[in-house]
């Protein structure tokens, strides 16, 4: 049996993200009857996700009883909600109540990536609505099959991320190697490099004091990402219909990970330079997002090293402890889901 | 000028003809190769974009010297069986993931290559969207997909229940058992079924019963939709019905026309016009540096 050279103990799922199986659904209550008899049935968004996504959570916590905005859980397709496509029309229904349920063709979809094990009894409801939402005609924010190019990250720096930082004097790329076979990994100058995983499954970031421990005959086996290791902080940038919105992390001094643990981190406002927006205008603009998280590391000299840019953030943590109406970007956020 | 042939597997047909070509010089490469016998070597930064593998003793590098023709449409499962259990999952992600980026960095002869490393294949439903707005003069079929209890279609409407993915299952006699909550289904499609193999320029049909007229007619409209969905070799499926013609599907998996007698001929015609104009350019360019 091969195994692959990062350890299992360093690829920690993303909370959140996973379809809870044993979910039970309640019929939800909060819709306003009121903008249906209007016949509006056209102006709703919906925002739809795992039920124990933060996003989704943090949304719902923000809604009042006369909200546009409908969450719906992937996990409750079919039960409380579900959906139909007549050749290319496509229509939500959602129960309101015992017996009673109304059509929805929503204006705009926010959809939160999920995570299912094939095995598991929601995968093929993941796999069609997926595909749904390739056809559908609306916007949709966080795009599940369009705006995947985070899926590789080497990808998304080539096409992507080194572009948009020729235009720019402050960003650069971190170095990159990418090693299969053991002779390779020995000619490796390991000093300053760290690991990581090369696709969106989350991994930690890993420095040569960890990995060298690792069962190196592994490379052998499949290709694996060695990067130029950044000394400095991290800046995280959301950004939202062009506009953006940028927080600096303070890391937790004890952790011993490269990539900040952010429940521990402190989170300061931070401004950022005309260049950089540059860069997140290009990047944007290359990618054709509306909503994205874009991650750097600041050097001692002030050179911002991009090292991904993210087309479903989870913006949550963020921002939790800072209240909607206190919150410039979830309030933009609502409003834009609301209205714009 | 090397071709360099990545592959699922040698039962490929375009894989079968690369193999036996005698007018060009191909490295092929398959995924069990790749993933038993490359050493990789690659560089990503501002300054360079090196793809450097060895394979048995042969350098592969993403130089003008290099033209790649991928025929990986998906990684096959029983690849992971290989990798401990807890494994297999990630092993597939990473492995697409640098299959996204490094087969993309290579001068191609594909116009497009997903985040995965594959030929793109759509699902039935968003192709027949497409059809219907950009290409008016096919007929596409009615259908439904979605949650079983608003299926607005009837039973005894010649119904066809499938996948959206499943581009070879066309009459309802032969119709997939549905045992979850939704469902996909459409109108048998009527007349003759009529599959048309293209790549590069070159279009061959399964059967002549087309006028030479309107198969001129069609060889444009298909080459045109050809590249609306970025294939350079790919398959498509119509049904003709007098002078009507219905869009069934177009995928990069060859299922039927290798059975055609022209079928390695026109593989190796267009392989070879394609290689030489990539060579003729790539000369041209040397000069006039």
């Amino acid at each position: 049996m091969n195994n692959v050279f990062m350890p299992q103990e360093y690829r920690p799922r993303p909370s959140g993200a996973e379809l809870d199986g044993a979910h039970s659904p309640q019929a939800m209550e909060y819709l306003n009857s009121s903008l249906f008899s209007n016949g509006l049935s056209n102006h709703f968004t919906l925002c739809i996700g795992p039920k124990s996504d933060m996003v989704i959570q943090t949304i719902e916590r923000q809604l009042d009883k006369v909200s546009t905005i409908i969450t719906l859980y992937l996990e409750e397709m079919y039960q409380t909600w579900s959906w139909y496509c007549r050749n290319g029309t496509i229509n939500f229904v959602i129960k309101t109540g015992f017996q009673r349920c109304q059509s929805i063709v929503p204006k705009k979809i926010y959809f939160r990536s999920a995570y299912s094990d094939s095995n598991s009894i929601h995968a093929n409801k993941l796999y069609d609505f997926v595909n749904l939402l390739n056809i559908y005609r609306g916007e949709i924010l966080c795009h599940p099959i369009e705006h995947q190019l985070n899926n590789s990250k080497m990808l998304q720096a080539a096409l992507t991320i080194i572009p948009a930082s020729l235009h720019s004097k402050k960003v650069k790329c971190p170095t990159s190697y990418i090693i299969k076979s053991v002779k390779n990994f020995n000619q490796l100058n390991l000093k300053n490099l760290v690991v990581k995983s090369l696709s969106g499954m989350r991994s930690d970031v890993v420095d040569k004091e960890i990995f060298q421990q690792w069962n190196q005959s592994a490379v052998n086996h499949l290709p694996v990402l060695f990067q130029e290791k950044i000394s400095g902080y991290d800046v995280r940038v959301h950004s939202l219909n062009n506009k953006f919105y940028a927080k600096r992390v303070y890391q937790n001094k004890r952790s011993r990970t490269y990539r900040y643990n952010i429940t521990k981190s402190l989170l300061v406002d931070y401004t950022l330079l005309d260049d950089i927006e540059k860069f997140c205008t290009a990047v944007l603009k290359s990618e054709s997002l509306n909503l994205a998280g874009i991650d750097f590391k600041v050097d001692d000299e002030n050179n911002y090293f991009c090292f991904e840019i993210n087309p479903g953030p989870g913006w949550s943590a963020y921002y939790k402890n800072d209240g909607f109406k206190k919150n410039e970007f979830v309030y933009d956020l609502i409003e834009y889901l609301s209205h714009g | 000028m090397n071709l360099l042939h990545f592959t699922m597997d040698y039962h490929d047909p375009i894989t079968q003809v690369i193999v036996q070509g005698s007018s060009y010089q191909a490295n092929v490469i398959t995924i069990d190769s790749f993933i038993k016998d490359v050493a990789v070597n690659d560089i990503c930064s501002q300054v360079q974009m090196k793809i450097n593998w060895n394979y048995q003793g042969i350098d592969i590098k993403n130089d003008e010297n290099t033209l790649l023709l991928n025929r990986m449409c998906h990684i096959p499962k029983r690849i992971f069986n290989f990798f401990r259990e807890s494994d297999q999952e990630y092993a597939l992600a990473e492995l697409q993931a640098y299959f996204g980026f490094a087969l993309n960095m290579f001068n191609k002869i594909d116009p497009k290559i997903n985040e995965y490393g594959c030929i793109p294949s759509y699902s039935l439903p968003y192709q027949w969207e497409k059809i219907k707005n950009e290409y008016p003069s096919f007929e596409t079929l009615e259908y439904y997909w979605g949650d079983k209890k608003y299926c607005h279609l009837k039973s005894n409407d010649n119904l066809v229940y499938s996948d959206i993915y499943q581009y070879n299952l066309w009459s309802k006699q032969h119709s997939l058992v549905n045992k979850t909550d939704s469902v996909f289904c459409f109108r048998e499609p009527k007349g003759v079924p009529l599959i048309v193999f293209v790549i590069g320029k070159s279009v061959l049909y399964s059967h002549r019963s087309l006028q030479d007229q309107s198969k001129k007619q069609l060889n444009r409209i298909l080459l045109e939709l050809v590249q609306t969905f970025g294939y350079f070799i790919c398959e498509i499926l119509l049904f003709i019905n007098h002078d009507q013609i219905t869009f069934a599907c177009i995928s990069p998996y060859i299922i039927q026309s290798h059975v055609n007698a022209q079928f390695e001929e026109t593989v190796n015609h267009e392989i070879t016009r394609i290689a030489a104009d990539y060579e003729q350019r790539f000369h041209a360019t040397r000069v006039s540096s």
